[in-house]
């Protein structure tokens, strides 16, 4: 029993005690001292012109964000290695230090970002999202190591606007959602203007997820589109999870057909299956989704049966000719998500940022320099945009990241508007004449 | 849609439902009731029998009916290491502590698992074709024949399960063993191979369990997490251990969910759930055929 | 004179000297670790009171853990209270948590007191995300710093952070070793080891088991509230299977019913993850080998290694003084 094994006394002589502490102390203060030197990865001999810059990447390999993060790390890869290959930034390589992040639990978060920091001594960090909260931005603050995430702009936002001037070494390279907003239901607008499209009634639905993106995003339309005067039948929430049957919101749906559905899961499954439940017996009613259909795996998984589905996505369109795209594809044997084209960019602009400062390894000038940059890349033109939150975020709409509306055939996505970028003319969707003849007017 | 379409639908969902419930908790009773212990890696295991059959479908393109043997096989396989490589060795060491060892022992299994399901196939989605395509018309409403083909899927291998459990020699060696392994010794049967083989058996299910999944929804690493919580409820509203109770409980817990999801909302389905199981336990927790 | 090592209070010295020399590497990436290490091990040791010295198996201290830090990050942030208010406020309503969480799950025993506790946790979880105006849903709440006698403490002021976190596991430490030696301790033990002859000896199981509840949370409680103070933040993913793995291994692997176990389960988990980090993608696999290899070679836990170090190094100093090491009865079975 454990109770009889704890009474049996063990006493030693104040000299075995003794010396067992003296070694102890020895023994820490060897590796203190041992340990203090290897920390030194720049002596006073090696100059900054034999560094090389080290860049950051935390992202969560073995969690839920798993593909997010293989996505993001590869892409980054690729640019790095461009890069290097064409002489580095500044005639320094670029050394990527990837480190696990897990769930992106705060605790991870940031044990992983002050090793980096204050072990591997990182000159940049880079990622396409940290913690939920954005707690890591104090962290990097502190220690004075620039920053670019792409990830929980709301909150992102929410930190900037309230700590104006505080995060001088975080940005955030995203341009406001705002947009998402507004795009789809201001094209709509110009469709029924423009006669390209007589719906069949003046209704919506609106369904959404228990997330800050989703709920921006599908309450912002909603309001938006109740303000231009159309009808909500429903505004549908689903908890944090993956939604897999769908029926009684399509019951929902054919009870009373809404000329519009707006669904914003964005989650590549339960989208998946939603269209797959709808084509069943479909409606006359346009379908926005939101994000998923810019996803490969989506792609993959709804190939044909996804023409006609509409959405609005800050990445211009990016075909499988694109030489971007075809790089990535012999690289790593399959095509880029929309993180896996974003990151790319990020490292370019991490070469501008230091370009513009001179001195790759003087962070404050090149965290200054990242407010200049002024880069084209896969978003659109990318330059942060002084009127946005602290200035952080990159500037929206217009010619620098146009938002367009897309329009989905054969597993390729065409933009549709804005004027300035449209490619295609809008197509009544396949499943809508099903869907007048069951459910029109009669 | 008139009303009557919208019941029609909802029963529908319910049967197809509490099918894949059954399925998916048919294999974690039996263990229970056999072994006494709860395994935690079963969502993992559905999971792998999902991911096997990805595997032979989409990447060798071979058909449904090399790819759920395959996937039953090597699940009955890996259920089996399971019970010697932890299970029993943990039933061996630990008296008192065996609830949390057990608990612990198959939550670093199921980290295992999935962290090779991601190793393997990456993070990203996948997709299976559906096992049966097509669609039938019923009494106005469309359904699927991938669906007709679940409702009758999880009756089916109640019908077997309850077969060999009473017919079979070795299905009543199972039954003493679960019902006291120390008197089943004295009859002559060797306990440890009654646990391997249900360990096994409950594995295999729960591969068969991961196919449907995967054909009817979509595959990822973590697709098998919720359907052992669902499992987990079925359980003990079935009374764990209790076949009868859990294809019961599974038939309950399949239409409330079902008709929760019409008619309260999908927001407040779980937490119903997670009332009603904890209502359940609380003062019932043998539940409705279990012994307590 | 002689140092008696099972001295609770030299154990707590050599615990205390070898954690503050740490603090001598000047390393703030080994000194954050040591702080977390030491807040899971406080949590983990008040768990040991319930499920190590009661036998009761429950996972409902993550939710005691998580609550605390939410109630002070709410107090704080939304209502403005100095983070004081919110630490207190975190171990009272902590406290006030487990005696309901208790008094529901303790009316049923075994793996169905784990699954209401699990159900507990799913409920809980849901409750943080409808909540958004006061929870921030999946965002979580940036918490700021504590302030105490004009000292600031989060993860950018080590030296008062540590001292916090030390003391936090300390105060879990010496409330186990009070618990354990007062009749209360024996009762909670003898529930462990066999309820019936328990109740024939006039214990009431429910309302001890149900007192052994309560103890365990309120520290816990504390420690929650400096967690989120400490990082900055707290939310849904602290509800996740990834800090209960951890939480929980610390306790099992540590040593169940041991008074150190916990501790030496914490740090030993945290470090192996650290230090297995540059596997990357392979990590969690061998992670989870190593925790079921240690429950199987190890089932009295990893604290079981240096009792067994003991018997034999006291075996071996007999011999070298020149005695015969008689082996007797009651040591072979002990």
């Amino acid at each position: 029993m454990k109770e009889k094994m704890k009474t049996k006394r063990c006493a030693i002589s104040t000299t075995y005690a003794a010396v067992a502490l003296v070694a102890v102390i020895i023994i820490l203060g060897g590796i203190y001292l041992t340990y203090n030197n290897s920390q030194k990865t720049v002596t006073d001999d090696e100059t900054d012109d034999m560094r090389d810059i080290k860049l950051g990447m935390p992202m969560g390999f073995t969690g839920p964000y798993a593909a997010i993060a293989e996505d993001s790390r590869d892409a980054m890869l690729l640019a790095i290695e461009e890069i290097n290959y064409a002489g580095g930034i500044l005639g320094h390589k670029i050394v990527p230090i990837i480190e696990d992040e897990e769930n992106c639990e705060a605790g991870i978060v940031s044990s992983v970002f002050t090793k980096l920091i204050t072990r591997e001594k990182v000159d940049f960090i880079m990622t396409h999202f940290g913690n939920p909260s954005c707690s890591e931005y104090d962290i990097v603050q502190e220690y004075e190591v620039p920053y670019i995430s792409g990830g929980f702009v709301q909150t992102a936002e929410s930190v900037f606007n309230e700590n104006p001037g505080e995060y001088s070494y975080v940005y955030l390279g995203q341009p406001s959602y705002s947009l998402y907003q507004t795009r789809f239901p201001d094209y709509i607008d110009e469709l029924i203007d423009e006669e390209k499209w007589e719906p069949t009634n003046n209704k919506f639905c609106v369904i959404k997820r228990q997330n800050e993106y989703s709920l921006y995003i599908a309450n912002g339309m909603r309001d938006y589109l109740l303000g231009m005067g159309w009808e909500l039948t429903f505004d549908e929430l689903f908890p944090e999870a993956i939604v897999e049957d769908w029926s009684s919101i399509l019951s929902k749906i054919r009870a009373d057909p809404p000329a519009i559905v707006v669904n914003t899961m964005w989650t590549v499954s339960s989208d998946a299956l939603f269209l797959e439940q709808f084509l069943a017996d479909p409606t006359p009613s346009l379908l926005y989704i939101q994000s998923t259909p810019t996803f490969p795996d989506w792609q993959e998984i709804v190939g044909e049966s996804a023409d006609g589905v509409l959405h609005c996505y800050g990445i211009k369109k990016v075909v499988s000719s694109d030489p971007y795209v075809i790089k990535f594809k012999e690289k790593y044997g399959r095509s880029p998500s929309p993180y896996g084209l974003v990151c790319y960019d990020y490292v370019y602009l991490m070469k501008q940022a230091m370009e513009l400062a001179g001195d790759p390894f003087d962070s404050e000038a090149v965290a200054d320099a990242i407010s200049r940059i002024n880069m084209p890349g896969i978003m659109g033109i990318y330059e942060f945009d002084p009127d946005s939150p602290d200035g952080k975020l990159l500037k929206g709409g217009g010619a620098k990241i146009p938002f367009p509306v897309f329009q989905m055939w054969d597993t390729t996505n065409y933009m549709l508007y804005p004027d300035e970028v449209n490619e295609r003319e809008f197509v009544i969707p396949p499943w809508y004449e099903a869907g007048l003849e069951k459910y029109g007017p009669d | 849609m008139n009303n009557m379409n919208i019941i029609i639908l909802a029963i529908i969902n319910g049967f197809v439902l509490s099918s894949m419930y059954a399925i998916a908790s048919l294999g974690l009773t039996l263990q229970w009731g056999v072994l006494k212990v709860l395994n935690f890696s079963h969502g993992l295991f559905m999971t792998w029998g999902a991911y096997i059959a990805y595997w032979i479908i989409a990447v060798h393109g071979g058909s449904y009916l090399i790819a759920l043997p395959s996937a039953i096989i090597t699940s009955f396989f890996m259920g089996f290491l399971l019970y010697y490589l932890v299970i029993g060795p943990l039933q061996e060491r630990s008296k008192t502590e065996i609830v949390s060892n057990v608990f612990i022992g198959t939550l670093a299994v199921s980290i295992i698992l999935e962290n090779l399901v991601l190793i393997i196939f990456g993070g990203r989605y996948k997709g299976i074709s559906t096992i049966v395509p097509g669609f039938t018309n019923i009494l106005g409403a469309q359904v699927s024949n991938q669906q007709i083909l679940l409702i009758f899927l999880g009756p089916l291998c109640f019908g077997v399960l309850f077969y060999f459990l009473s017919r079979t020699r070795l299905g009543m060696a199972v039954r003493a063993v679960a019902q006291d392994n120390v008197g089943a010794a004295i009859v002559g049967i060797d306990s440890k191979k009654v646990f391997a083989f249900t360990v096994s058996i409950g594995s295999c299910l729960a591969g068969l369990a991961g196919v449907l999944l995967g054909a009817y929804y979509y595959l990822s690493p973590q697709m098998g997490s919720s359907p052992l919580i669902t499992a987990l409820f079925v359980l003990v509203l079935g009374g764990m251990g209790s076949v009868k109770g859990t294809i019961l409980a599974s038939y309950i817990i399949g239409f409330i969910d079902a008709f929760s999801r019409f008619y309260i909302g999908n927001f407040w389905a779980d937490p119903i759930l997670f009332a009603i199981f904890i209502l359940v336990i609380l003062f019932r927790p043998q539940g409705l055929y279990g012994v307590k | 004179m002689k140092i008696d090592i099972d001295d609770f209070k030299i154990q707590l010295l050599v615990i205390t000297v070898l954690l503050f020399s740490t603090l001598l590497l000047r390393d703030v990436y080994i000194t954050h670790l040591i702080i977390l290490c030491m807040i899971y091990s406080a949590v983990a040791t008040n768990w040991n009171i319930v499920s190590g010295y009661t036998g009761v198996m429950h996972i409902a201290q993550q939710p005691f853990f998580v609550a605390g830090g939410y109630i002070s990050g709410i107090l704080t942030v939304k209502l403005g209270f100095p983070s004081i208010i919110g630490i207190l406020a975190a171990a009272c309503i902590a406290l006030l948590f487990s005696i309901a969480i208790g008094a529901i799950s303790l009316r049923v025993k075994g793996i169905y007191l784990l699954l209401i506790t699990l159900a507990v946790r799913l409920i809980m979880l849901s409750f943080i995300l409808y909540f958004i105006e006061w929870t921030n849903g999946d965002t979580g709440i940036l918490l700021p710093p504590i302030e105490v006698l004009g000292l600031k403490i989060n993860q950018f002021n080590a030296i008062p952070s540590f001292v916090f976190a030390y003391l936090l596991m300390v105060a879990s430490l010496i409330l186990v070793k009070v618990i354990v030696d007062s009749k209360l301790g024996l009762a909670f033990i003898s529930l462990r080891d066999s309820e019936v002859y328990a109740i024939s000896r006039g214990i009431n199981p429910y309302r001890t088991k149900l007192t052994a509840f309560v103890l365990s949370s309120w520290l816990t409680g504390i420690c929650g509230a400096f967690y989120g103070h400490y990082l900055g933040t707290i939310g849904p993913w602290d509800l996740g299977w990834s800090l209960l793995v951890t939480l929980l291994a610390s306790m099992v692997l540590g040593g169940l019913g041991t008074l150190f176990g916990p501790v030496l389960g914490s740090f030993v988990l945290v470090f192996l993850n650290e230090y297995f980090r540059p596997l990357q993608l392979l990590r969690p696999s061998i992670y989870g080998l190593l925790l079921i290899s240690t429950l199987i070679l190890l089932p009295n836990g990893l604290i079981s290694i240096f009792e067994k170090l003991r018997t034999r190094t006291h075996d071996n100093l007999l011999k070298i003084k020149g005695f015969a090491v008689k082996v007797s009865k009651n040591e072979k079975n002990g």
